[in-house]
Parts: structure tokens; sequence; C-alpha cells
């Protein structure tokens, strides 16, 4: 353990040594198993070592960066070298400061003590049950690809300003994805995955059994019809379409830049009084927390939009510096890049209503299990196709759709919420983004079939 | 490097056969948003991915560590998966071209003559031009470049060197008025160097965008319907690669997708010939250009759907065995710590004789759509992608422009609307990654293409 801080200590010496008045390393080392399943059978095993040195450097306040993943003296020595000469040659910024250090409170529950001993017997194991869970559903399930994997991962943070940090993190996480066939007929893909930082917290049977169920329930799918209704997202369908524009609006650094819809509306009513949005990177145990981030300050717990009405931004030391605020804890980003701006364990308030009731209240609309769709998170611009969804008809669903598209402004979409269900679900992206969201239906969308 | 690998193949004791990859890829990314420099990223990744099947299973694995020792302990880890994985005795590896010697694009200004400053300089030029329009309210650009080295050593007789250069370009701006904003986007990558890089002037390339951004702000939305349409060749490309593309690869085809049991049947309009080639045709190298495959295997051009029947399923090793053909070259790995996968390289439907000008012409109604955005495509090939600009068609004539949609379909329904296909021809996805667990580097293009397609809209 202490070799890794080591290491980063000799890079941020060397860096000086070399010029810089400034510098941060960030290290990562790993490992990592996984075992894949194609076309309904386990296929590959793996293993690998995942590491790697991120060196940042400012040298009057001019920016250099360079990565690489082997750690002996004479590459580190090259690297930092690498990073100096770059700062030598790009422009100055007068916010190109490194942090300096804050406080970090340990987050319990980021490593499972028995990763160590989780091997490939047990991944393999475990991808059986998945299989057979799957195909035992219904002999029309198609597994295309199907994934177990278990990480453990040290990441270790200083600079040159005194902060220093490390943690040891595990993952776990497994993913399955097919379709249904039935004779000539096949359905649309759908997926399902989940991750966790304790092996026990994971359930590859229900995982399974919920994609079969899914892709199952979506075969006999008819084109829809074109109307202007009401469309109630899963919360599968809300991380497709309302997470990443959400998060691109919210990030300090587009705020700053003019390619946010939101600049300048902190205090203002961006959204109908039924949304509140949190990101809170402490949670103990959650798949996308960290006892600090990209660089070693510690994430927080933060409101981003309460009752409608926008709270904050997500910063991290650059874009706070601009600002003459503090980071909000969101740098974010890996070994290999200087660090960005991202969210952790979202979650977005649950309403009062069930699922059924939501649906209960609908005249004409379609219920979203799965979109697609690459939402523009400038303008807010959204059309795409509904790969799992139901007609909604006199308040009951009356058969899956194919073929169908609905279009729209995803801004706008957040002020015509008319309900949320008080059932959540919750997804996990390995390593991006966690997401706790309920059923959320909005009214008014055009609908457009095929 | 060649002795190391020679004498680690005997280490593979026990399965059928053995890969040993090393990849070094040298990358650099700089990038400037609003006039700041927001990277300036060298970085280095290096080291040998190692792969074993055994009984129709695999094992994989990888080590940033080139030393006997640490390579040696990957493949007995190797090993140990596949002989975990495999369960299927009398499984076995396709027949192959296998390649023996260096193998490297022709490149005649390579992006190493060229400093980091002058790149720099590119950069901020391009983004500042850009800036530089009073309606555009934000604006970016980047270069990155991707230099690679591998060795492929194979236990049945691979033996290759691999290089490989690979720079893009990317420009960005947003319009905005109103509390609306809209975005434009240009980009350019190919395989090669600097000069044929940048045979698009960067600062024509920045004025496009200005303007495109400025003008799709003051546009309308169109309704959404079933319409005639031309796609230009990015959306030709894209449509090629999402929606066709991966319904051909081997492994989906196995795991059931609509191509399934379809050779030898009529999937398209007989003006259609879809394309997936290792090599490059048509001018400069495009964008997926692949030489050698990462099983060590010579690429070929791959005729995937020829003048309307679907002729070839794209393959790997192990794919090519089971449906008895030779491997099409198609097994990539985007790095060393990667896996090999069945992936496209340049993805492309083939010229026809027709002008833009008479395809144009013979539309009552219509649309033309430019600029290709974001995909997605299904096994059943429904697809969804989005497009920048929409210009409306009226009796024969270009008529207004209007914001950028997405438009849907069935992929083979679409090619058998197809009705024209012209003669003009570029790559246009050079930019472009497909992800499929990793990411891959491809390219698409085609001509001008006349179908129907859903577009979806506001009413």
């Amino acid at each position: 353990m202490i070799e890794l801080l080591n290491l980063c200590e000799l890079a941020v010496e060397t860096a000086l040594k070399f010029g810089a008045d400034e510098a941060e390393a960030f290290l990562t080392r790993g490992r990592e198993i996984s075992v894949r399943a194609e076309a309904n059978e386990l296929k590959l095993a793996t293993s690998h070592a995942a590491d790697g040195l991120g060196i940042r450097v400012f040298s009057d306040r001019a920016l250099g960066f360079a990565s690489v993943n082997v750690f002996d003296e004479q590459t580190i020595e090259e690297t930092v070298q690498m990073a100096v000469s770059l700062s030598k040659a790009t422009p100055q910024d007068e916010h190109n400061v490194l942090p300096e250090p804050r406080p970090i409170k340990t987050i319990s529950g980021l490593y499972d003590d028995q990763a160590q001993a989780f091997g490939m017997d047990q991944a393999i194991t475990q991808m059986e049950e998945m299989l057979a869970a799957a195909r035992n559903y219904d002999s029309r399930v198609m597994i295309d690809s199907a994934l177990v994997n278990a990480a453990i991962a040290t990441h270790a943070v200083m600079n040159s300003k005194g902060i220093k940090a490390e943690e040891q993190r595990s993952l776990f996480s497994h993913f399955i994805m097919g379709m249904a066939r039935d004779n000539e007929e096949v359905s649309s893909f759908n997926h399902r995955f989940d991750s966790a930082r304790r092996a026990s917290e994971l359930d590859g049977k229900k995982t399974a059994m919920e994609f079969a169920g899914s892709v199952v329930a979506s075969l006999g799918a008819t084109r829809g019809e074109s109307f202007a209704g009401t469309i109630i997202l899963s919360p599968d369908a809300v991380l497709e379409l309302m997470i990443g524009p959400i998060i691109w609006a919210v990030s300090a650094n587009n705020v700053q830049k003019g390619m946010s819809r939101w600049a300048g509306m902190t205090g203002k009513e961006v959204a109908s009084p039924m949304l509140t949005i949190e990101d809170n990177g402490q949670l103990a145990g959650g798949a996308c927390s960290a006892s600090f981030d990209r660089e070693g300050l510690p994430h927080t717990h933060l409101t981003i939009i309460q009752d409608g009405v926008l709270q904050n931004y997500l910063y991290n030391s650059y874009t706070a510096r601009k600002e003459g605020r503090g980071s909000t804890g969101h740098a974010s980003g890996g070994t290999r890049s200087v660090p960005a701006i991202g969210p952790t364990n979202l979650t977005i308030k649950h309403g009062e209503q069930s699922k059924e009731e939501l649906i209960g209240e609908v005249e004409r609309g379609i219920l979203v299990t799965r979109f697609s769709s690459s939402p523009n998170p400038v303008s807010g611009d959204v059309s795409g196709v509904v790969k799992g969804g139901f007609l909604i008809e006199h308040g009951k669903l009356t058969r899956p759709l194919i073929e169908t598209m609905f279009s729209g402004n995803l801004f706008e979409f957040l002020s015509k919420l008319s309900g949320l269900s008080r059932e959540t679900e919750r997804l996990a992206f390995p390593q991006e983004v966690g997401l706790v969201s309920p059923y959320i239906r909005i009214d008014d969308v055009a609908i457009t079939a095929g | 490097m060649h002795e190391l690998l020679e004498s680690l193949l005997g280490e593979f004791s026990g399965v059928e056969y053995g890969e040993l990859r090393y990849h070094e890829r040298k990358g650099l990314i700089v990038s400037v948003r609003q006039g700041e420099l927001e990277a300036a990223n060298s970085t280095v990744y290096s080291g040998i991915g190692v792969r074993a099947f055994h009984h129709g299973g695999w094992g994989f694995s990888s080590t940033s560590r080139i030393d006997r020792e640490s390579i040696k302990g990957a493949i007995l880890d190797a090993i140990s998966g596949a002989r975990a994985a495999g369960k299927k005795e009398g499984a076995r590896l396709g027949e192959a071209s296998l390649a023996t010697g260096r193998f490297a694009p022709e490149i005649e200004d390579p992006l190493s003559a060229h400093s980091f400053e002058e790149k720099l300089a590119l950069v901020r030029q391009a983004e500042s031009k850009v800036r530089s329009f009073p309606f555009i309210a934000s604006a970016a650009c980047s270069y990155r470049e991707n230099l690679d080295h591998k060795y492929i050593y194979t236990t049945d007789g691979a033996r290759a060197e691999v290089i490989d250069s690979k720079p893009e370009f990317r420009l960005f701006g947003v319009a905005a008025a109103n509390g609306d904003r809209v975005e434009a986007r240009e980009s350019m990558g190919i395989t090669g160097g600097w000069t044929d890089l940048l045979r698009k002037d960067p600062d024509e390339l920045a004025e496009t965008v200005a303007r495109r951004a400025r003008d799709l702000l003051g546009a309308k939305h169109p309704a959404g319907e079933r319409a005639v349409v031309i796609l230009d060749p990015g959306l030709a490309g894209l449509l090629s690669h999402e929606a066709i593309g991966h319904t051909v690869e081997a492994d989906f085809v196995l795991s059931g997708a609509i191509t399934k049991g379809k050779l030898g049947q009529k999937v398209a309009s007989e003006l259609v010939t879809l394309v997936d080639s290792g090599p490059s045709q048509y001018g400069r190298l495009a964008g997926g250009t692949v030489l050698v495959d990462d099983e060590g295997v010579i690429t070929e051009r791959t005729e995937v759907i020829k003048d309307g029947i679907l002729k070839s399923y794209l393959h790997n090793r192990e794919s090519a065995a089971l449906f008895e053909v030779r491997s099409t070259g198609n097994a990539r790995a985007y790095e060393y710590s990667d896996e090999p996968l069945i992936r496209m390289r340049n993805t492309y439907i083939e010229p026809g004789d027709r002008t833009l000008e008479e395809m144009i012409s013979e539309i009552n109604e219509g649309y033309l759509l430019k600029g290709a955005g974001g995909g997605q495509a299904d096994a059943n090939a429904e697809f969804m992608f989005s497009v920048q600009e929409a210009y409306r068609i009226k009796d024969g004539k270009l008529g207004e422009l209007l914001r950028g949609v997405a438009i849907s379909g069935q992929a083979f329904e679409v090619l058998q609307s197809v009705d024209a296909v012209s003669k003009e021809f570029r790559f246009d996805m050079g930019a472009g990654y497909c992800g499929k667990l990793q990411m891959a580097k491809v390219d698409g293009g085609g001509p001008f293409v006349r179908c129907k397609a859903i577009i979806g809209g506001r009413k």
C-alpha cells in the first residue's frame, strides 16, 4: 500500500525537479477477472491487471499531462518529463492551480473483505446460474452476451500542495443482453445490468429473469399510432433520456463556456416542482462512491434540483477557482486524462402514487421501458425510438410497440412532469453513474408511428 | 521482441491454440474550448494480451510488464481460463491467411514529423475561427492521434509486426439566441499522416460549422412521418455500419440476429452492394483501415451484400470454423488489455451511376438528410440515428433547412426501398468509434442513397 504513494511522490518530486511549479500524480493499480458468455454459452474467462499513472503539471500556470501504465523509475521519469515539456508549450491560464488538501472522511463499505477470495470458479458459477435462469424462464429467450466481472483496485493521489490519499475499492458487476426469438420474429434487444461494492449484494438470477421477462414481453410488438399523448418513462428510460443532458447542463465547465441551457439559472425554476435530484458521492457502499475524487478532494452530498429549482452546479477545482469558490468534489476520470467533471450516485426523489396509478390515469399514451436516442445536451432536443414500450389506452397497457418514436425538448419535458411513482429502481453503470429513479410521467409529447 | 515472443509460444501447453499480442499505443489529445486549453494529454499504453483456446473456450489475460516471468504468468492465466470455459470437444478455429512480416500503411507525411506546438496551433486557430463569428456562443476543437505498434504471434504460424497511424480532428460550434441553443459539428479522421488528414482546410471547416449552427438556430422542426429521403454519404455509412453491419457480425448471427439463415437471399434493392473492408478503397486511407487483424489474419474486402443478395457474414477464426468459411479478418482488439472481438472496419455502400441533382429532381415531396450524429441499432435491424440537417424537397427542388431529427426504420426494409444511388462517394465516419464492450476505430461512407425512412418530428 505504501508503495503506491511512494510512486506518486517520485512522480511529483521529479516534476518539480524538471521545472514544474505544481504537480499531481494519480495512480491506479488493480486486478480484474471476468467471465463472458456469447450466444447462450460460456465463452471466455479473462484476468488482467489494470494499472495506470497520470501526471498533471503546471509550469507558469500552463498545463501539461502525461500518462503511462508501466511503473519502473525510468519510465516514470520519462513520462514526467513529457508532461513538463508539454506545459512549456501550452498557453498560460490563471486558473491552473492545484487544490489545497481538505479533510477526508473515509466512506465505509467500498471494499468487500471477500473480494480477494472471489475467483474464476465463483465467477463461472455465477455466470452459469444467470444463463440457466434466463433460459429456463422461456425457451424463446436468446442470450447474445452476458458478463460477470469482479475488480479490485487501489487508487492513490498526491499533489505538491499536500494532498495525499489512497483507497482500496472493490466492484462486482454483471450484465446480460439479448432478445427473444419466436420462429421468424425477432424482438428488440434488451439488457439488464447491476453493480455493487460487495459480491453478496448482486443477484444474478434476478437480473437474468428480469431481462428474460422484458424480451419475452416485447414479442408480438406492432407499430404504434401517431398522436400527442402521455409517456411514462421507466428508470432505464430515465437514465437513457434524461441523465446525460441534465448532467451536461449542470457541469460547471459547460455552464462557464456557454454550452449549458441552465447557465445563470441557479435559484430559478428549471423543472416541475415535483422534481428533486441529489448527488451523493459519500453514500456508504455506493457503487459510485469514493472517499475522494480524481483530485483527492472529498465528494459531497449535493442537491442539484430541489422542488424544480436549480440549486447547484458540479465543480472540479479548476472550474471552482474561476468563480472564486470551492470544488464540490466532482472531479472525475481515470489515469489517462486530465480531471473532468462527473456525477456519482444520483437519486431522483420518488413520488406518492404507485406505478399502476400513474398508468391508470392515462387516457392514451406509452409506457417506455427502453428508449434509444442521442439526446442533444446543448439544445435539449431529443428524438428517438421506443425500443421497449407498451401502448396505454384508457388506463391499461394494451400491447407492445415497435417503430414508434417520440420527439421534443428534454428541458421542456422537465416542466411537463405529471407524476412520479412511489417505486424506485437502482441502476449502476460500473464506474460511470449510479441512479435511483422512480417511473416518471410526462404529458403532451409528440408520438410518431412508423 | 521477436525472440522473446517466439520463445514464449512454447509455453502454451495443454491448449489447442495460443496467441501473444504486444501492443504499444502512443496517444496525443489536444483540446481547446472557448479559447481555453482543456487537454494536452500524452499517453503511452503498452503491454501484451495473451489468449488461449481450448475445447471451444477462450482464456485471456494481459500484462503491462514485458519480461519473461510476467508474460509466462499471463500465459498460465489464459490457459487456465480457456480450460475452465472450454466445454465443447471438437471445436476448432477456421482457416485463414495468416500474416508474416511487417505491415504498415503508406504514409507520406508522418505525424511524428510535426511538433506538439504545431498541433496545438492548429487546434487553437480553428477554435478561434469558429468563435470569431458573432452568432457563436461557444466553440471547441480537438486533435487526437493514436500511433500503434504491434507484434502478433500465434502458435499456428502468424508472425506479424503491424504499424498504424490514425489522426482525428473535430470542430464544434454552438449558436444561441432567445434561450435556444443549437450545435453543429464537423470531423475528419483517417489512417495516415498530417497532410492527408488536413486535405480540407480547417479554416473553411470552421466557417462551415459556425454558419450551420446559425442556420439551424432559425430552422423549424419537421413533422413526423414516413418519407422519401436522400441520405448523404455519412448517413449511408452509418446505416451500413450501425443497422446492417452489426446484424452480420457472426457472433450476433449465432445469437439469433435477423440475418440468421438468410445467406443467398435478396435482402436489399439490386442497387445495393454493401462492403466491409480492411484495406481501403477510394483515395486516401479510410479511418477504419486494418491491414492485419488481431488474430494475425490478413484482412480482406468482404462483400456483405452483392447486388441486393446477402453474401457473407463478418468472421473471426472461430466463427469461420462454425460457418465453414475462411476468416474475413474482422477480429479486433482496441488495446492490449482487450480481447479480440468481431468488429467492423470500413463499412460502405458502393457508388452507383446517378447524380445527386437527378435524384433530387425526381422527388415530389421528401427530404435531403445530411450529417450523421449518434446511432443505435437492434438485432432485428431496427435502427435510430440522429441527423444534423434536414432540407425539405418539394416538386424536385431543394427547399428550406429544418432542424436535425432522428430517423428510424427497419434497415433491410430501408435498403429494399432504395431506388437511386449516386456516383459521388466518400468516407465520412473516420472520426467515429464503435462501442461493443470495447471501442474500435471504424469508418463508413457511401454515395447519396435515396430510400424511405421514418422521420421523428414534432407533430
